[in-house]
């Protein structure tokens, strides 16, 4: 006790050295030499006018989930308009916020209401609506379309790592059905409740 | 004053403060979840369970997370309530706010249906304001055990007497609770003589 309140100058060196000791230990321990570092992820090769996400062939390796068989017409060789704006100012910096939707949905579910849409576009493209189908009631299914660059990305002078979007991706559809008995034509009616498929693309995003 | 009447008067008095202690602690209902009038009979028919595979538009949200049970499966009909079945009550009081504030439901009285002893009065449950209907909580007896049993009516768009239309929320649904167990019935009820 008499150490800590103290006014020797001796013990109150001794006791900031201890304190930055301490300090700098947990400052050591609670940090993980494999933590990674987030780096921002700069979007390159598609920009404001947009982009068409065309499907290739269909991957059925390493997929266990049942297809979705072609439910919203998505399927081999069908493209799909996706729209790009940015979110941040345009002329201010050479790595933007996106903003990303699907540009039209696929005639097969022309008549679907779109209920909610979020798209995000940064290590990776996700595109998320919620749809219903006012002509079938009860009909309602989430669509998840997330789409992955098959290149890791290159790192600028700046550090910062940009990915290029035009070229080959990988996208993975997934349909959700909360309850499928109100849709028909899904799984050829022959299920009910909540059930959900997948299909995954080797495709090709492309920008004008 | 003999002993004898001394002991019987103390009783007598010991008594009626009990009774008096217990009334006071009884709170006042809350305002109605549904206006239902008291002393009526109403039947309950369970068409099916309530669930994503059910003909009614199946949302999570219309069954009271305070009504979950620590394992949530099926109560396989222990006390013979099944889609097909049917029970039927009498509208008692309306159900004490012990977890104010809350709205409240019409106590179930005369409960015929389900082969369960009715045991002691357990706490009302919470009321939902224009959804719950009756409710019947009870230490029930099962097979002559006491076991903790909760039965309530629900009408998720606060009109319990419409038909089952298909794709739409039902009319009623029907939750009944056991110590482990639950089941959520789609369900119809109609009033029927007393």
């Amino acid at each position: 006790m008499k150490l800590l309140f103290s006014n020797d100058g001796h013990h109150h060196r001794w006791l900031r050295m201890t304190a930055v000791m301490v300090t700098g230990y947990f400052l050591i321990a609670t940090s993980s030499p494999g933590d990674p570092i987030r780096t921002r992820t700069c979007v390159d090769g598609i920009g404001p006018e947009g982009a068409t996400l065309t499907l290739g062939a269909l991957q059925t390796e390493n997929n266990n989930n049942a297809s979705c068989g072609g439910y919203d017409g998505l399927l081999e060789g069908v493209s799909l308009p996706i729209a790009v704006s940015y979110t941040d100012d345009a002329g201010a910096t050479s790595c933007h916020d996106f903003a990303i939707a699907l540009g039209a949905l696929p005639s097969e579910l022309a008549a679907a209401r779109i209920v909610s849409e979020n798209g995000r576009l940064s290590d990776v493209m996700d595109i998320s609506l919620s749809l219903e189908k006012p002509s079938e009631a009860g009909c309602r299914f989430d669509l998840d379309l997330s789409v992955h660059v098959s290149t890791a990305g290159t790192s600028d002078d700046a550090g910062l790592r940009h990915i290029n979007w035009a070229g080959p991706v990988t996208v993975v559809r997934t349909l959700s059905f909360p309850q499928v008995q109100f849709c028909s034509g899904a799984f050829g009616d022959q299920k009910s409740g909540a059930i959900y498929c997948q299909d995954v693309w080797s495709s090709t995003l492309s920008s004008p | 004053m003999t002993k004898r009447e001394a002991l019987l008067c103390g009783i007598a008095i010991h008594g009626a403060i009990s009774c008096v202690a217990y009334e006071d602690s009884t709170p006042p209902p809350g305002p109605p979840c549904i206006d239902v009038d008291e002393n009526l009979r109403f039947q309950v028919t369970l068409v099916e369970t309530y669930g994503p595979s059910s003909n009614s538009l199946y949302l999570e949200t219309v069954v009271p997370t305070f009504l979950e049970t620590p394992y949530g499966s099926s109560c396989q009909a222990a006390d013979g309530l099944a889609p097909g079945s049917q029970f039927e009550f009498t509208t008692g009081r309306y159900s004490p706010a012990y977890a104010a504030p809350t709205c409240s439901y019409r106590e179930m009285e005369a409960v015929t249906g389900p082969s369960v002893g009715a045991g002691k009065y357990d706490w009302a449950v919470r009321g939902i304001d224009g959804e719950s209907f009756a409710g019947w909580t009870r230490t029930a007896r099962l097979a002559g055990a006491p076991i903790p049993y909760k039965l309530l009516v629900i009408a998720p768009t606060g009109q319990p007497f419409g038909p089952v239309v298909r794709a739409q929320l039902p009319p009623t649904i029907v939750i009944r609770t056991m110590e482990n167990c639950r089941d959520v019935w789609v369900a119809t009820v109609e009033e029927v003589a007393p």
